[in-house]
């Protein structure tokens, strides 16, 4: 029982005092015996007592002791602490950076009350061309009239808004929300209000800001509540300012995913509560009801379809009743998408890590080896096996630390530079930061580490027995073959988890080559493109809004070099209107369902500034829509779909179902298909209309306000940045307090479309790179030091006639082994861990054979690389010297 | 070169190693022997533990003031301690130091018995 006790001393201390100890107790014990139970319990109370104080101030001493020995060592070994803290700094500082990442956007909670139960809904029609697609108002207020599951349901739609009257006219973010969306957020105002009902009913003019935007416009001041402001040169007053933490929406869902900096009231227009199926723009958000879970909520949600169809007109039942309503919990929308990138980092990094783990593991049992004489001393001094595993240990322990510290600065910059790369590619961008749990990580990983790489080489040291060491010991030569297979098959371990990141990176960059080929149907090279948004207060009819895009065409017509100028309502690859059509009756038939497509509205010269090929018929020419004569020019897409075989040219198809009053389009033109998103994003069929021929109440409305952004294009030979300078001129001098914004080359405004593909590539590959760096050291280690353990041998062999490529070959021939068994193993490995990775491949399988055959190749050639530099030397030992030194 | 070393370095001792010292003094002995002592020098008030008594061997050992006695006497299973030369200087100086600081005390009415 009392030895069990001195367990809790560290074993040198027990080893010097433990018999003696012993010896006491038992006299104690006798003592007490005879002064009965009283004394013996006392007895046991205070030597428990003393004995749990005390030990603890043993080990620390020890540790102590240890430490400043480790630290002795380790200054002792420049080159090998150098090395080893950089590859722990690099593998843990990787690391932390991107937990930095997992933490702000997928482990914190949404910063609003209880978030767990907030939950987000979609409508859903099969065979469309989307998977879902937000609630039009009338079916907001259908559900949300006959829906139990929910203490409050909010719909939401961003908008831009120019803000004036305050300092320089700027655009910003604004979301139009339901009254109900605080109380559904569980969020109330800093100062002020939030929004009411009756503001809603009445279509109030307020609006409630975002710490943020209170900060930079008004310098926080407290007064600002019933100031009024200018939101597209109409008059608003601030009713309310929000919370510093909250932010709304959160980035990262497809629709209405950028924060706002302000919130304004929905006030659903008669126009919006009649459109049944269409305007599908608004996204929802609700707090499930205590006790009810999400699939109870979405039983009731899928029972709802059938109430909802009943209200819809008679004409649109066949749509209404394939309508389904999607539902899951609000931060899967939130960070779903992007859920699987940030894990492909994390596995990416974790690979760093290993390798560096491994590399620190070589060294140290390489050092192991020039120390085993060392090592033998102390043992022979009565140092036990746990003394020296324990004193190896530490070392790592204070490697670890040191690495761990460099670490953390090295993710600091890491994670601002993943940041500023990544952008808003990154869900919840803003929440991302160091804060105690980042830094908590990476304290772990310290913690960690140091058993991964340090366990081995401290139990192989220590169970190489004194008497080993001392038999070798002479001339330090050829190291124990065990230790040659443990540094071996940690070398292949470094090669197996490199080709798997090689893998990894190499399948994201092949799938970017690859977007990069796509054709998105317009030639970007000479064009540039610049918009301006038209705010309601100044531009409030139909005709003023016709008016500025006609003459801002004709100004960008006017600027030196420019060749075609034309503007369309969208921004290229950012096409989001979809409509479904009926044909003529010359077209076989078809369910009105499956006839959504996208649509854009277009002036002057669009097709020819973006390049866009002419199939059959013409272009719009500056007559049509203007005599009354409809017109519309279709994708060849929507032409072969529609009308199969037969020539398009001077059909007709007008928009809504059959039965619709909406007047006949005659197709004048085919043009090559155009991506409507990103270029990842599959194409589908398309109209244009001439934008003049737009009704002008539908030009003029601001609840969608679809025509109010102005987005120009012009080709030009000339300088770019002349160009774009040429046409903020002329969009300038038209209104000058008008702001202009996305004013880029259409080049990089494809480019930009790629952006989540190209940050998880950059960051893969740049990963895939320190990975390969780290593997080359440790392959380069271990033969560096096999050829140093191994001079008397080589020199033997030369001295017997072997020529310098024989010795060449034998240190090749270990590399190229090694690397073979870790590339046969990495191979299982990647092609079981890059099929998660499918969903961020384009046009390329995980298990790409190029991919895998480029990866092995470029591991063969590091090898190769690595193992010259030691292969050479090995080539330079004089026999003579090799020998004499014997 | 242990000559050399100051004992006023290592004042003021805790009062336990003061009271191992003490138990020391009047020559060598072993483990449980210091225990009782101490606990009989000190009526009782301090009684060390196993544990606590051997945290502080070690550490008188590791700074020099006791070894280990090598004429052990007849139980030879038994390992015994004596004061070093150096152990009895700095004994002496934190008796000094206390009796100093005793009179220091005594000087204030506070302390003065009635």
């Amino acid at each position: 029982m009392f030895r069990r006790l001195l367990r809790l001393f560290p074993a040198e201390f027990r080893g010097d005092f433990g018999d003696q100890m012993t010896d006491m107790f038992r006299d104690q014990h006798t003592d007490a015996a005879q002064g009965g139970l009283m004394a013996m319990m006392s007895l046991w109370w205070d030597t428990i007592r003393g004995i749990v104080t005390t030990a603890p101030r043993e080990h620390f001493d020890l540790l102590r002791g240890d430490v400043r020995y480790a630290l002795r060592n380790l200054r002792r070994n420049p080159a090998f602490t150098i090395v080893a803290v950089l590859a722990l700094a690099v593998g843990i500082g990787a690391n932390t950076a991107v937990f930095s990442i997992v933490n702000g956007a997928l482990l914190q909670p949404l910063p609003y009350q209880d978030p767990a139960a907030l939950v987000t809904m979609f409508e859903r029609v099969p065979d469309a061309p989307v998977d879902h697609f937000e609630f039009s108002a009338p079916d907001f207020e259908i559900v949300r009239g006959i829906a139990q599951s929910y203490t409050g349901m909010a719909a939401y739609r961003n908008a831009t808004y120019e803000l004036s009257g305050v300092s320089d006219p700027r655009r910003l973010v604004g979301t139009r929300v339901s009254p109900e969306l605080f109380g559904v957020l569980g969020v109330g105002p800093l100062l002020g209000r939030a929004l009411t009902t009756d503001d809603d009913r009445t279509n109030a003019r307020v609006a409630v800001l975002t710490y943020g935007l209170w900060t930079s416009a008004f310098g926080r001041d407290p007064a600002v509540v019933g100031r009024s402001v200018l939101l597209d040169r109409q008059p608003y007053t601030v009713v309310g300012v929000m919370p510093a933490r909250f932010e709304f929406p959160p980035r990262g869902s497809d629709a209405n995913g950028e924060p706002a900096a302000l919130y304004v009231p929905i006030a659903f227009s008669p126009l919006e509560r009649a459109n049944f199926g269409g305007m599908y723009n608004n996204s929802v958000v609700a707090r499930l009801r205590a006790g009810v879970s999400v699939s109870q909520a979405r039983a009731e949600l899928s029972s709802l379809t059938r109430p909802l169809a009943e209200r819809y007109p008679a004409a649109l039942q066949e749509l209404a009743t394939r309508l389904s309503l999607p539902m899951w919990p609000f931060m899967d929308e939130v960070v779903g998408h992007s859920r699987r990138m940030i894990l492909v980092l994390m596995g990416a990094v974790a690979i760093v890590l290993l390798i560096g783990c491994a590399d620190v593991a070589n060294l140290m049992l390489t050092l192991a080896g020039s120390r085993q004489r060392e090592l033998a001393v102390r043992s022979a001094l009565g140092a036990s096996a746990a003394r020296v595993v324990r004193q190896l240990l530490t070392e790592g322990f204070v490697l670890a630390l040191i690495g761990g510290a460099v670490g953390v600065l090295l993710a600091y910059w890491t994670m601002e530079a993943l940041l500023a790369f990544a952008g808003e590619t990154l869900p919840r961008a803003e929440a991302i930061g160091f804060d105690v749990r980042v830094v908590a990580f990476a304290a772990l990983l310290a913690l960690i580490t140091p058993l991964v790489f340090g366990v081995a080489p401290a139990l192989r040291t220590a169970l190489r027995s004194t008497f080993d060491a001392l038999k070798e010991g002479g001339r330090g030569a050829t190291p124990g073959h065990g230790r040659q297979r443990l540094l071996g098959s940690l070398v292949v371990a470094q090669f197996a988890l490199a080709l798997m990141l090689s893998v990894g990176a190499g399948l994201l960059v092949r799938s970017f080559v690859r977007l990069l080929g796509t054709d998105p149907g317009f030639r970007a090279d000479h064009v540039v493109t610049a918009a301006a948004t038209l705010p309601a207060g100044r531009y409030t009819t139909g005709a003023q809004v016709k008016e500025f895009y006609q003459q801002s065409i004709d100004a960008a017509r006017a600027v030196p070099g420019v060749a075609f100028a034309g503007a369309s309502n969208f921004r290229p690859l950012a096409v989001r209107e979809r409509r479904t059509f009926t044909p003529d009756p010359s077209a076989p038939p078809a369910p009105a369902f499956s006839r959504v497509i996208a649509s854009s509205w277009t002036a002057g010269d669009y097709f020819e500034a973006m390049g866009i090929s002419l199939r059959r018929g013409r272009f719009f020419t500056d007559a049509d829509g203007l005599n009354g004569n409809r017109v519309v020019i279709i994708s060849e897409m929507m032409a072969s779909k529609v009308w199969e075989d037969l020539d398009p040219v001077g059909r007709q198809l007008k928009w809504g179902g059959p039965d619709s009053p909406a007047p006949w389009l005659t197709i004048v033109g085919v043009v090559g298909d155009v991506k409507q998103g990103a270029l990842d994003s599959a194409t589908i069929a398309q109209t244009y209309e001439p934008l003049l021929q737009v009704n002008e109440r539908a030009l003029a409305d601001t609840i969608i306000g679809e025509f109010r952004t102005v987005n120009l294009i012009a080709r030009s030979d000339r300088d770019a940045t002349a160009t774009l300078a040429g046409l903020r001129g002329a969009l300038q001098r038209m209104d000058p307090s008008l702001p202009i914004s996305n004013a880029a080359q259409l080049a990089d405004v494809v480019s930009e479309s790629l952006k989540p593909q190209r940050f998880s590539m950059t960051v893969v590959g740049l990963f895939a790179i320190v990975a390969l760096g780290l593997a080359a050291i440790g392959i380069y280690g271990v033969l560096a030091n096999a050829v140093t353990q191994q001079t008397h041998d080589i020199g033997v062999r030369m001295a017997l006639g072997a020529n310098a490529s024989d010795v060449m070959w034998t240190v090749l021939r270990r590399a190229l082994a090694l690397m073979a068994i870790g590339v046969t193993i990495g191979t299982v490995g990647a092609l079981a861990l890059t099929r998660v990775m499918a969903g961020m491949l384009y046009e390329v399988r995980p298990t790409d054979g190029v991919t895998f055959a480029g990866a092995a190749l470029l591991l063969a050639a590091l090898a190769v690389a690595a193992s010259l530099i030691p292969a050479w030397r090995a080539t330079r030992v004089d026999p003579l010297v090799a020998l004499r030194s014997e | 070169m242990q000559q050399k070393r100051d004992p006023l370095a290592l004042l003021p001792l805790t009062p336990a190693m003061f009271h191992v010292l003490v138990a020391l003094a009047d020559g060598q002995t072993h483990g449980y022997a210091i225990m009782k002592d101490v606990e009989q020098l000190t009526n009782g008030s301090v009684r060390l533990s196993t544990g606590t008594l051997y945290g502080i061997i070690k550490r008188l050992l590791a700074d020099g003031l006791i070894r280990e006695s090598i004429a052990s006497g007849n139980d030879e299973r038994r390992r015994s301690y004596e004061l070093t030369a150096f152990g009895r200087d700095v004994a002496r100086a934190e008796a000094a130091r206390l009796e100093h600081t005793l009179a220091i005390a005594k000087r204030k009415t506070l302390f003065r018995k009635a």
